[in-house]
């Protein structure tokens, strides 16, 4: 390899700023958590709730007492958690899905309430993803006021990306 | 470059019957690959576009492929039934908007019988298309009938006919309801799915014409005149649930699951049907595999082919080499014979493939409900051509080399 072309060299500089760059902008984008979704005031309600007991009947969950954090509306970022597939297409594309925190857990454990459920419906169907593999899913996320028995809006994301979770 | 194309084409038509026979190899080989690879997808195709529309799906506690398979495609039976309270408690929850409970258990000359309501045809979707009759409507009299599209065309079912069903899922059945026949009300469009392989019937006409069956054997003529009581249904097969939001899904799911009256599985048909395909994935990795083995075993016949000649050709390069061709045209010919004979193998197998789809088309159908498809490959079956394409020329890449060496060494003398 020539050391004295310039013209080389430059090129080799621009590539790493230009990967630098994308490193800063992965970087900037903003970490959603689970509980940032859920409300104060309901987190501590949680906090008080009795430790899982594998013994007896499960209590069935109430889910009126449940609503969405009004701030989060149109907060941008990506958020960890389980894609599950409610619409496949003939081209087994996923055409809208709910992203939860977990999945699959244990019949014990009260499913996710609406506050904890991200409804997506991609512009373009995404490729079809493992139900128990974990994603980043990326996008901004809204609140929908949707009539629903409970009576309260959930959340919705407009999708940006979805890549798999690497630890 | 053309030269050597037609030097190659001359060749190959020179020794038609070995290339007839390698091309035979390749075409077969490429049948198998291609066939496989289509299969995979029209299966796949078939079954999402049958799953459309539906939130949940409950029946009696079942493992959710096992549920999904009987309910939606009629492969396989039920293991229990769900009864009538359970599926009024679930009609009547604040956040389901509609439930169509079916019943499963009668056939008509091998095609499965479905007992519903009429509200069947209004929720229920395949391809996100809604269910459309061809001819007449859903059913209104006691002993009316829908038929799918395939059970009329089949069959050759029109508007007013006369039908008697069976007890059970046999094809030759003895156990006939004959005391009751019903009458075709209502045909439907084709929908690609195993819909267009049942025949619909209300509820209450299930309860009609078994009311003189008891322990599974026929007692007498049913009754002429049912009462409404009598109609009533005890239990159901399966029952398909739309709710009023989508973000309701889970806490139903699990209501149901836990409900403490009777044990009950809900399922997500997407997800189910995912779970069917995880376990069917090793099945399809292992047919890929076995056709990708067979299509190098016909790219292997073709070197054998090509390497069996060259000491034969030696002449041959001796006179090219004497009329100027360099070592490497050479070495491009056998290169460019590969390519064609490659190329030979792989329309010749296209072709194939599609004169058996069209042939086979309304067999598979009957047999397994996948509609096959003559339209354009797909881009993985694209994919899969160049690959082969590739790997031929990869293959002759060997005497090509071979060639090049021995025609350098033997100049234009041929020591024979």
């Amino acid at each position: 390899m020539q050391f004295g072309n310039k013209s080389m060299w430059q090129l080799v500089f621009s590539a790493l700023i230009w990967v630098g760059l994308q490193s800063a902008a992965m970087a900037e984008v903003r970490g959603i958590d689970w509980l940032e979704l859920i409300p104060p005031e309901e987190l501590k309600a949680m906090e008080s709730q009795p430790i899982v007991d594998h013994n007896g009947t499960p209590i069935a969950p109430d889910y009126s007492n449940s609503h969405p954090v009004l701030t989060m509306n149109g907060v941008e970022g990506r958020i960890p958690g389980y894609i599950v597939p409610i619409t496949v297409t003939e081209e087994n594309t996923i055409s809208e899905f709910f992203v939860v925190p977990y999945f699959g857990a244990c019949i014990h454990v009260p499913p996710p309430p609406p506050n904890q459920i991200i409804y997506v419906k991609p512009e373009k169907p995404i490729e079809m993803t493992e139900i128990w593999a974990a994603y980043w899913i990326e996008g901004k996320l809204k609140l929908e006021n949707q009539a629903n028995s409970l009576g309260q809006s959930s959340y919705s994301m407009e999708l940006t990306s979805v890549t798999p979770w690497e630890g | 470059m053309s030269a050597l194309f037609r030097l190659a084409w001359a060749s190959l038509v020179n020794r038609r019957f070995t290339v007839a026979v390698t091309v035979a190899t390749i075409a077969l080989s490429v049948l198998l690959l291609l066939g496989v690879e289509r299969l995979r997808i029209e299966a796949r195709s078939s079954f999402l576009r049958t799953v459309s529309g539906t939130d949940l799906i409950v029946g009696a506690r079942a493992h959710p492929v096992q549920l999904l398979l009987y309910s939606v495609f009629h492969l396989g039976d039920a293991t229990n039934n769900v009864g009538w309270d359970s599926v009024q408690r679930l009609a009547t929850r604040d956040d389901v908007a509609w439930a169509v409970p079916i019943s499963l258990g009668d056939s008509h000359r091998g095609y499965r019988v479905v007992g519903t309501t009429s509200d069947y045809f209004r929720h229920l979707q395949t391809a996100d298309r809604p269910l459309a009759f061809v001819q007449g409507e859903a059913f209104d009299g006691l002993f009316d009938a829908v038929l799918g599209a395939d059970v009329a065309a089949k069959l050759g079912y029109a508007l007013g006919d006369s039908m008697v069903l069976a007890h059970g899922t046999a094809a030759l059945n003895p156990h006939q309801h004959d005391d009751r026949p019903f009458k075709v009300m209502g045909i439907l469009g084709r929908t690609g799915t195993p819909m267009d392989q049942s025949v619909f019937v209300s509820l209450q006409a299930i309860q009609a014409i078994h009311l003189n069956w008891r322990s599974g054997t026929r007692i007498g003529n049913a009754p002429a005149e049912p009462t409404a009581e009598q109609l009533q249904p005890s239990s159901v097969t399966a029952v398909f649930v739309g709710l009023r939001s989508r973000m309701a899904t889970f806490a139903v799911q699990r209501a149901v699951n836990e409900d403490r009256n009777e044990p009950m599985t809900a399922i997500m048909p997407g997800v189910a049907l995912q779970q069917l395909w995880s376990m069917l994935g090793l099945v399809e990795r292992a047919l890929q595999l076995t056709a990708a083995c067979v299509v190098l075993a016909g790219l292997l016949g073709m070197l054998a082919a090509l390497l069996g000649t060259l000491s034969e050709r030696r002449r041959e390069m001796a006179i090219l080499r004497a009329l100027g061709a360099g070592p490497t045209t050479v070495s491009g010919l056998l290169l460019m014979e590969s390519l064609l004979l490659t190329v030979w193998g792989l329309l010749t197998g296209l072709l194939l493939l599609y004169v058996l789809t069209a042939a086979l088309m309304p067999f598979v159908l009957q047999a397994t409900g996948i509609a096959l498809d003559l339209g354009w490959p797909a881009a993985s079956e694209w994919r899969l051509m160049g690959w082969v394409l590739l790997s031929g020329v990869l293959v002759g890449a060997v005497p090509a080399t071979m060639a090049y060496r021995r025609s350098l060494a033997d100049g234009m003398m041929v020591k024979q």
